[in-house]
C-alpha cells in the first residue's frame, strides 16, 4: 500500500484538495456527514494557506488537516512575501507534515500565480526532498487564465521555472485558460477543474496502488514524469455503454480535449506516457489494448501500459510527459512583455510624477 | 292371703250350718257393679254407692232392708263387713273383692240361703260421674334456641272434666340449668278452675348453655268436690339451645397501584355474613412503612351492619414516595356484650415513575444521528 501525501497550498491547492476530499467522499455534497473516506491508499491531505478566510471555505476537508500560516500583512500576490513568511514558518508546516509520517508519493497542488501557493510551494519542495529522500514528488501546477493581470503572468513565469529549478519529480501542467471553455462563469470552472484533477489523481494513485495485469508501478511513473521537459499532464476518457470501445477510450484519453494541459500528442509532443485502463474484463480485450499501445508508440516515445479489472465501461487514464511545450513558450513571452510593460508603466508614471514635482521645486509654502 | 283366710272363714261359718237344718245355711255369690247398681236378696238391697278412692281400696256400701234396716258404710277392699249382724244372723256379710275403676267394682254377698236367690238390678239411669280433669301443657315460642336468646314459656292448664277444679297448683320444677329465668317463674295458675275453663301463665327465661336440653314432665294437681286429690302431667321434650347468633364482619379492600403524585380510589366493602347486626362498627386503618403513601378517609365509624349487608365507602390515597406498601384496616364492632375485631389488608404499589421508552427508542437513534452529524460538523468546521 503506498503512502500518500496530498499538499494543497494557497487557495487554488486548497480548493483542488478540498475536491479530492469530496471525491474520496463519493462526490456527494453531504457524504461528510454520515460516509466514510474511501481512499485507494493511505492517503493524508492537508490544505496550507496564509488566508485563514480561503481554509474556512473549505468543505471537505477535515479541520485537523488545514493549516494556517500566520502571516502580519498577508501575502497579496507578492511571492517574496511569500518566500518570507514560509521561511519564518517552515519548521511549523514541516512538523506538522511529519506527524503524518513517511510518504512514498508527495503531491504538492498549487496554482503558479497566485501568492501563497506559488511562493510556498517550490521552498516547500526543496525542504520535502531533503526530508522524504525516497518520496516521489510531484507538484500539480495550475497555470492562471491569460486574462488575469500580468502580476499572475510573472509569478507564473517565476515560479514555474522555480518547481524546475527545485527537481521535482517532473511536474503536472493544469491550464485554467484551456480548461475554462468547460463552463460559462468563473466559480462552477474552478469546481470544473478541481473536480476533473481530483478525480484524475485519484484514479491515478488507485492504478499506482493495485495488482495490475499488466504492471505499472510508482517507478514506471517516475520514468515517464522525468521524461522530456520534466512537465506532463494528465489524459482521461470514460467510454460509455453505447460504445464501450477500449481502443478508442484510449484514443480519446490523449486527445486534446481530454488533457489538463493542450498537448498534440499526434505531432509529438508527448515524450512517454502511461496508459492506465480499467474497466470490466470483457471490455478489456488484452490483444486489442496492445496493438493501440503499439500504434501510440509510433508517435510517443515510450508507453507504459497498466490493466486494472475493475466493474464498469472502459476509463482510460494516460499521464504524459512533454516533448515540447508551446504554450509555456507563449506563456514567458507573455509574462516577459508584461514584465517590461509593467516597468515601463512604472517608470513613466514615475517621471510623469517628479514632472510635476519639478513645477513646486523653487517655491515654498506660504501661509 | 285374703283367700285363704276366706275359705278359713268358710269353714267357720260352714261347719255350724252343716250341723243345723237347711234353712241355716249359708250361700254366697258375686256380682259385678257399677256405682249405682244393687243386689236384691229378699227383702235386703245392697248398693254401691260410690267408689271413693281405687288406690285405698275405699268403697262406699249402703245395704236397707224395707224400711227396717239401713245402713251405709265404708269398707275396704278385701275384709267381710256383717250388715244386720251379717249371714250367720240372718243379716248379709259384703265384701269388695276387687274395683276395676272408679265406677265399677266386684262385690260378693254372703247370705242364708233362706233368704232366697240374690239379683242384681242395674241402677234404673246411669248419670255420667261429675268429675274435674285438668290438662297441663307446656310449650316453647319457638323451636330452636341460640344461645343468649329469650324464650316465652306458656302453660296452659285446661279443665275438660264436668267439675270444678280446687286447689290447683302447677308444679313446674326444677328450673332448667341451661336457662336463665327472667320473668315469670313460676308460673301461676289460677287456684279454681271451672269446667271447661283455661288458664295460662307465660314466664321468659334466656337460654344460658348450648346443647340439648331435656325439659322434664310437669305437674298440675288439683282436688275435686269431694277433696280427692288428682295429677297430670304434660309430656317431657328435647330443645336444642343452638350456639348464638353473631354477627361476622369481612372487610375487603380494592386498591390500584399509582405513580408518584398521583391519586386514586380506595373502596372499602364490609359484609355482614353472621345472622346478628353488627353494632359500633369502628374502622382503624394503618400504613407500613408509614411514609411514602397518604389515605384519607379510610377510618369510619359505622353505627349498624345489619346481617346480610355490607357497608361500601371509598377513601383515597396518594402516592408520595415509591415502594410498596402495605395498608391494614382494622374493624371492631360489637353484638351485645361482645366485641370482636376483624382485619385485612392490601398491598399497593407506589411505582416508578414511568418512562415512555418506546418514545425513547425513537428519540434514541436521532440522537445518535444527530450527535454523529454534530460530529462530523465539528471535524470539518474550521
Ligand atoms: N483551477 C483553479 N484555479 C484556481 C482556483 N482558485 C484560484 N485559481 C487560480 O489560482 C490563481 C490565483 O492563485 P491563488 O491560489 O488564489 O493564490 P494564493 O492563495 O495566494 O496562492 C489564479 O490564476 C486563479 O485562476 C480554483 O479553485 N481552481
Amino acid at each position: 500500500m503506498l503512502n500518500v501525501l496530498m499538499l494543497g497550498v494557497g487557495q487554488c491547492g486548497n480548493r483542488i484538495l478540498d475536491a479530492v476530499n469530496r471525491q474520496a467522499f463519493g462526490g456527494s455534497r453531504l457524504a461528510k456527514y454520515y460516509s466514510k473516506q474511501r481512499f485507494p491508499s493511505r492517503v493524508e491531505t492537508i490544505a496550507i494557506n496564509t488566508a485563514i478566510n480561503d481554509l474556512k471555505e473549505l468543505k471537505f476537508t477535515a479541520a485537523k488537516d488545514r493549516l494556517h500560516v500566520p502571516n502580519l500583512h498577508g501575502v497579496g500576490a507578492n511571492r517574496n512575501k511569500g518566500k518570507q513568511g514560509f521561511w519564518e514558518n517552515q519548521e511549523m508546516i514541516l512538523e506538522e507534515i511529519e506527524k503524518r509520517g513517511d510518504f512514498d508519493l508527495i503531491f504538492v497542488m498549487t496554482s503558479v500565480s497566485g501568492g501563497t501557493g506559488s511562493s510556498f510551494s517550490p521552498l516547500m519542495i526543496h525542504e520535502l526532498k531533503k526530508r522524504y529522500k525516497n518520496a516521489t514528488i510531484v507538484p500539480i501546477a495550475v497555470l492562471p487564465f491569460r486574462e488575469e493581470g500580468t502580476i499572475y503572468l510573472q509569478n507564473a513565469a517565476f515560479c514555474l521555472r522555480e518547481m524546475i529549478e527545485v527537481e521535482a519529480d517532473g511536474m503536472i501542467l493544469v491550464d485554467n485558460q484551456y480548461l475554462k471553455r468547460f463552463s460559462g462563469d468563473i466559480a462552477s470552472a474552478y469546481d470544473r477543474i478541481n473536480t476533473m484533477v481530483a478525480q484524475r489523481l485519484l484514479f491515478l494513485i488507485e492504478a499506482l496502488d493495485s495488482e495490475m495485469l499488466s504492471v505499472t508501478d510508482l517507478g514506471d511513473f517516475k520514468t515517464v514524469m522525468s521524461g522530456g521537459l520534466r512537465m506532463g499532464t494528465l489524459g482521461y476518457y470514460q467510454a460509455d455503454k453505447k460504445s464501450p470501445s477500449v481502443r478508442a477510450a484510449i484514443k480519446n484519453s490523449l486527445r486534446e480535449v481530454g488533457l489538463l494541459y493542450p498537448a498534440n500528442v499526434d505531432a509529438g509532443e508527448a515524450g512517454r506516457a502511461m496508459i492506465v485502463i480499467q474497466g470490466s474484463r470483457e471490455y478489456l480485450d488484452v490483444d486489442e489494448i496492445t496493438k493501440e499501445i503499439e500504434s501510440l508508440t509510433e508517435t510517443i516515445g515510450h508507453v507504459f501500459k497498466g490493466i486494472v479489472i475493475k466493474k464498469g465501461e472502459p476509463r482510460v487514464l494516460s499521464v504524459l510527459s512533454l516533448e515540447r511545450a508551446p504554450g509555456l513558450v507563449e506563456l514567458y513571452e507573455k509574462a516577459k512583455w508584461a514584465i517590461q510593460e509593467e516597468r515601463e508603466r512604472k517608470d513613466r508614471a514615475r517621471s510623469e510624477l517628479y514632472e510635476a514635482f519639478e513645477q513646486i521645486n523653487d517655491l515654498e509654502e506660504i501661509y | 292371703m285374703r283367700y285363704i283366710y276366706l275359705l278359713l272363714l268358710l269353714v267357720i261359718h260352714a261347719s255350724p250350718a252343716a250341723g243345723n237344718n237347711d234353712d241355716q245355711s249359708v250361700s254366697f255369690q258375686e256380682f259385678t257393679l257399677s256405682i249405682g247398681d244393687r243386689v236384691e236378696i229378699g227383702d235386703y238391697r245392697a248398693e254401691l254407692v260410690d267408689i271413693q278412692s281405687l288406690k285405698d281400696g275405699l268403697v262406699v256400701l249402703r245395704v236397707t232392708q224395707g224400711s227396717k234396716f239401713e245402713e251405709q258404710r265404708v269398707v275396704i277392699e278385701g275384709s267381710p263387713n256383717s250388715f244386720n249382724g251379717g249371714a250367720e244372723e240372718g243379716g248379709l256379710t259384703l265384701t269388695i273383692t276387687d274395683i276395676f275403676d272408679e265406677e265399677s267394682a266386684k262385690l260378693r254377698v254372703e247370705y242364708r240361703e233362706s233368704l232366697g236367690t240374690p239379683r242384681k238390678r242395674a241402677a234404673e239411669k246411669r248419670e255420667p260421674r261429675a268429675a274435674p280433669n285438668l290438662v297441663i301443657e307446656k310449650s316453647f315460642d319457638k323451636s330452636t334456641v341460640n344461645y343468649g336468646e329469650e324464650v316465652k314459656v306458656t302453660v296452659t292448664v285446661r279443665n275438660v272434666g264436668t267439675e270444678a277444679a280446687r286447689s290447683v297448683e302447677v308444679y313446674d320444677i326444677p328450673p332448667l340449668a341451661e336457662f336463665a329465668y327472667i320473668a315469670g317463674y313460676p308460673p301461676k295458675i289460677k287456684s279454681e278452675l271451672g269446667p271447661g275453663e283455661t288458664d295460662s301463665a307465660v314466664y321468659v327465661m334466656r337460654a344460658v348453655k348450648e346443647g340439648l336440653v331435656k325439659v322434664p314432665q310437669i305437674e298440675v294437681r288439683y282436688k275435686d268436690a269431694k277433696d280427692r286429690i288428682r295429677t297430670n302431667t304434660t309430656e317431657s321434650f328435647e330443645i336444642i339451645v343452638a350456639p348464638p347468633k353473631r354477627p361476622n364482619l369481612i372487610a375487603r379492600i380494592n386498591v390500584t397501584n399509582v405513580t408518584p403524585g398521583e391519586a386514586a380510589p380506595i373502596e372499602v366493602i364490609i359484609d355482614n355474613t353472621g345472622q346478628a347486626t353488627a353494632t359500633m362498627v369502628e374502622v382503624s386503618s394503618e400504613v407500613k412503612p408509614p411514609e411514602g403513601l397518604r389515605c384519607t378517609g379510610l377510618d369510619q365509624l359505622i353505627p349498624e351492619i345489619p346481617p346480610g349487608s355490607a357497608k361500601r365507602y371509598t377513601a383515597e390515597l396518594r402516592g408520595e414516595r415509591s415502594g410498596n406498601y402495605t395498608i391494614t384496616l382494622s374493624v371492631s364492632y360489637r353484638s351485645g356484650e361482645t366485641v370482636s375485631i376483624t382485619k385485612t389488608s392490601a398491598s399497593v404499589s407506589v411505582l416508578e415513575r414511568e418512562y415512555k421508552y418506546l418514545y425513547y427508542l425513537l428519540v434514541l437513534p436521532l440522537m445518535l444521528v444527530g450527535l454523529w452529524v454534530y460530529k462530523r460538523y465539528k471535524e470539518y468546521k474550521y
